[in-house]
């Protein structure tokens, strides 16, 4: 179903926003007071734009918001997102998102709550990205994580190293392995290319490999594979911004020794004061010296978090040089992160992006998060229901479907279940793919599933 | 690849009676522990920690307990049958009659992988498995997995 959009903000998360639902069909208007902006957006994607101000009724008629489904405020202007999803609430639009950063609107005790605003969903980037930064610290080895099907299924991508136990594994020895461990290799991400794998295709060092199983199962997986699942114990964080610091004190709660680097003298001691166990550093994150001897080689993790893309990454590699383990960088252009890999960095996460996607996930409500984003442009991520035929009425097999080259299937939703299909899983009518294809693949797919 | 070559034969156990998988491990580990120096006690926290995350019972009567361990040189497997059935918590609720032990060292990765693969790819083939349960010496055990040699 096609949904009238409004977005109002014009930046990071608003672009990705307008580019991601614009692809899926739907019908979105783009408005910001900056003419460089609409500009981009005109230039780019196929999107309605208009210059003008969010917070103004005259400019929200002329987007034609008295029939819109959903209006989306990410400007950088907390007050103009909330004003505007206030007008919005008045024409009545069903479904309202604003980006909210200031702590004084989100604060439970704040008089005016989400409730109060009318509000579907609040983002916050600075408490999106620190979540994830704390979730990905506590995965060993995983890069990428997402997830689906209310949570029971989850989506992990990993970076293959060499000489690791999945480097010069074939698909057909982990197939074999689906007794002992439920997971399945639905995508390979090699030199920037997509590949989705089949039983001859091998794992190599270098590749990002992205695992489907059950949320229950990974413990075991990351066993297998030899990653210690083990908790940091010693983390650096250089930047005690909004980030740094929610980041600092959900770690010192779990009872990790937590370093925290941060320039600016008047805001350690804002820091010293709000944290009770963590150590405030007031330094330079580029001070390799001062650094050291506090001992940031012995780190199991870097999270570098400053507002300055460039000391984010010089600072991580600078730590990783000298013997740190593990580094997560934020990173505010987008375009830098796929330079990052290659040159050591374990995870680099963009806030305005994960905001973006966080949106995305509540536009969708369904099943599937779309993971496109990981993927790159070459592959996609459909939801098909096996349609009620003759053919699959008498249920079919999965091997003896003629399955197309360059498609997976992830996951089958049954009636509430789960399942990890293999070879000899039977498809029935009602059941609900979660596909992951290359393009060439899709219209094959589509034949196959057809009515 | 060949299965064959880690499993000496000493570590081919014809008839055990072992009740659960708790108590098998118990029995394996004293044998390991002899053919690897390593202590049985370690061994057999390793095969439970593992157990533990879930059931190494792979379905229709076998299982495959499996661990990597720190100070160990090769590849070690042991093969154990019970004709009674071991109580292995398995999906299936079958007991368990054929379990293939396997121990890697704490760096082995892609060779460890392959080979709790290739022994899953083994047993699925019911006419192995039937030999497998019907052999009559450890000597002959061994010699039905030399024949089967399987790439990947």
């Amino acid at each position: 179903m096609s949904l009238k959009v409004i977005i109002v903000g014009a930046g990071e998360v608003g672009y990705h926003l307008a580019d991601r639902l614009a692809l899926e069909g739907h019908e979105i208007t783009v408005i910001d007071t900056d003419e460089e902006k609409i500009k981009r957006i005109e230039r780019h994607l196929n999107v309605m734009p208009l210059q003008g101000s969010g917070a103004s009724a005259q400019v929200l008629e002329q987007a034609g918001i008295k029939n819109t489904d959903l209006f989306v405020a990410v400007t950088n202007s907390d007050e103009i997102n909330l004003i505007a999803c206030l007008l919005a609430r008045e024409y009545g639009v069903p479904r309202k998102v604003a980006r909210v950063r200031s702590e004084d609107y989100l604060s439970p005790t704040s008089p005016l709550s989400e409730e109060k605003l009318g509000l579907d969903l609040v983002i916050n980037p600075a408490r999106v990205l620190a979540e994830e930064i704390i979730r990905l610290a506590e995965i060993s080895e995983a890069t990428d994580w997402a997830e689906f099907a209310g949570g029971k299924i989850i989506l992990l991508g990993y970076q293959v190293k060499k000489g690791s136990s999945l480097d010069g594994i074939s698909l057909n020895a982990l197939r074999d392995l689906r007794s002992l461990y439920d997971f399945l290799v639905v995508a390979i991400v090699r030199n920037g290319n997509t590949i989705i794998p089949s039983g001859r295709d091998q794992i190599r060092a270098g590749d990002k490999v992205f695992v489907i199983t059950k949320k229950r199962d990974i413990p075991a997986i990351e066993y297998l594979l030899g990653f210690t699942s083990k908790a940091p114990s010693r983390v650096f964080i250089i930047g005690g911004g909004q980030v740094g610091f929610l980041v600092a004190s959900q770690m010192e709660a779990k009872k990790i020794d937590v370093f925290l680097v941060e320039q600016d003298k008047a805001r350690c001691e804002e820091l010293a004061e709000k944290l009770h166990h963590t150590v405030i550093l007031h330094l330079d994150g580029l001070d390799a010296q001062e650094l050291l001897r506090e001992g940031i080689d012995r780190a199991d993790l870097i999270i570098a978090v400053t507002n300055s893309d460039t000391v984010n990454i010089l600072s991580t590699l600078l730590a990783k040089h000298h013997g740190a383990q593990k580094g997560i960088v934020r990173i505010d252009r987008p375009d830098f992160i796929p330079l990052l890999s290659p040159l050591g960095i374990d995870v680099a996460l963009s806030p305005r992006l994960l905001a973006a996607n966080q949106i995305l996930r509540f536009v969708r409500r369904g099943r599937i998060l779309s993971v496109a984003t990981f993927l790159g442009s070459e592959a996609e991520v459909l939801e098909i229901v096996v349609p009620e035929n003759p053919r699959f009425r008498k249920g079919l097999r999965l091997l003896d479907l003629d399955f197309p080259r360059g498609a997976i299937i992830g996951a089958i939703y049954r009636r509430g279940k789960i399942i990890i299909p293999k070879g000899e899983t039977i498809l029935r009518p009602g059941d609900d793919l979660i596909i992951f294809a290359h393009q060439k693949a899709l219209s094959q797919i589509e034949n196959l599933f057809a009515l | 690849m060949k299965i064959s070559e880690f499993l000496p034969e000493e570590a081919i156990l014809l008839e055990v009676r072992a009740k659960d998988k708790w108590s098998l491990f118990q029995e394996v580990a004293q044998i390991l522990a002899r053919l690897t120096g390593i202590s049985a006690e370690k061994i057999i926290q390793l095969l439970s920690e593992r157990e533990k995350l879930s059931t190494t019972a792979i379905g229709d009567g076998v299982a495959i307990p499996h661990s990597r361990v720190e100070g160990l040189k090769e590849i070690v497997i042991c093969v154990v049958r019970a004709e009674n059935g071991i109580d292995f918590d398995s999906e299936d609720k079958k007991p368990v009659r054929l379990v293939f032990v396997v121990l890697a060292p704490e760096g082995e990765s892609q060779l460890y992988l392959q080979t709790l693969a290739h022994i899953a790819h083994i047993v699925k083939d019911p006419q192995i498995k039937k030999r497998l349960l019907a052999a009559s010496s450890a000597k002959e055990i061994k010699e039905i997995l030399e024949e089967v040699d399987y790439e990947y």
